[in-house]
């Protein structure tokens, strides 16, 4: 199942697809567009928040499979 | 002669609704569940509430995320990488509408063959032999006769038919019933779309400060 999520840049408005996963394990995402060189990722502080909101996210996702 | 059952009549007796619909509506209502707990996680996980009953007010949870990007200096060199950072509500990074039934496919396959066929075949054959014989005395005065003869006839008939009657009917139904994930309800798109476009970050100037907000400044 993809977790692929697409935000906008805010330094270009192009796109910037960002991985759950990888973004809660610290990873790094650039934007689509070749001359922006913008890339984000998580902050330190939001980690908790984010991981936890996941976690739920996965519990439902798991329920729904096994239903 | 035998009649073949029709195609109609052969798939007449088949509960095709219960096996075509079953399945899907499975997946329907497993979609509805999923829904449903999605919109329950949504505003559970996504949202900070405040007030009750109908002034319930929901603001979505922000998330704090670093935006890098690289400098180049005028002479061409690589210079210390910006880094900015802007909220971005909790929402936009949860990957929603994957959570639901892909595809559901149901192949009903069912052949029928049906086929007749006959052979006849019949042969007659007659014979018929005939014989007589007759004697009579005829005798008139002195004068005495005999007659005396015989008489046979004798006839053959034969005949033979064949024949070869062959019917076959063959009928293949498919059924390929497809569902398909649909995409997140206009209303969800348009609130994440709105979230992830109010991200730009706020330019700051040389001089400003806002705690927590920058953690190194543009280079000029
Ligand atoms: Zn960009």
């Amino acid at each position: 199942m993809s977790t692929y999520n697409e935000i906008q840049c805010p330094a270009c408005s192009g796109k910037i697809i960002i991985d759950t996963k990888l973004l809660l394990s610290g990873g790094n995402f650039s934007c689509t567009t070749m001359s922006c060189n913008a890339s984000v990722s998580l902050s330190n502080s939001s980690y908790h928040v984010a991981n936890s909101a996941m976690d739920e996210f996965d519990k439902i996702k798991t329920a729904a499979q096994l239903s | 002669m035998t009649q073949l059952l029709s195609m109609a009549q052969q798939f007449s007796g088949l509960p095709i609704k219960a096996l075509i619909a079953a399945p899907l509506l499975a997946g329907a209502e497993a979609n509805s569940k999923m829904a449903l707990s999605q919109t329950e996680f949504l505003l559970k996980t996504c949202f900070n509430t405040s007030g009750s009953g109908k002034d319930i007010k929901y603001d979505p949870r922000m998330i704090n995320m670093v935006l890098t990007r690289s400098v180049i200096k005028p002479d061409g060199s690589a210079g210390t990488p910006v880094e900015t950072r802007f909220d971005l509500p909790l929402l936009t990074i949860l990957p929603l509408n994957s959570l639901a039934v892909d595809e559901i496919t149901v192949n009903f396959e069912m052949e029928v063959k049906s086929s007749f066929s006959n052979d006849q075949e019949s042969s007659s054959e007659t014979e018929s032999a005939a014989e007589g014989s007759f004697s009579a005395k005829v005798g008139y005065g002195c004068f005495s006769a005999e007659v005396s003869g015989s008489v046979s006839a004798s006839s053959k008939s034969a005949s033979s038919e064949k024949s070869h009657y062959e019917k076959s009917n063959s009928a293949k139904y498919s059924i390929t019933a497809h569902a398909g994930q649909l995409p997140l309800p206009e209303g969800v798109t348009t609130i994440i779309q709105a979230f992830s476009q109010c991200i730009a970050p706020i330019q700051l100037k040389a001089g400003d400060k806002v705690e927590g907000t920058v953690s190194s400044k543009p280079a000029a």
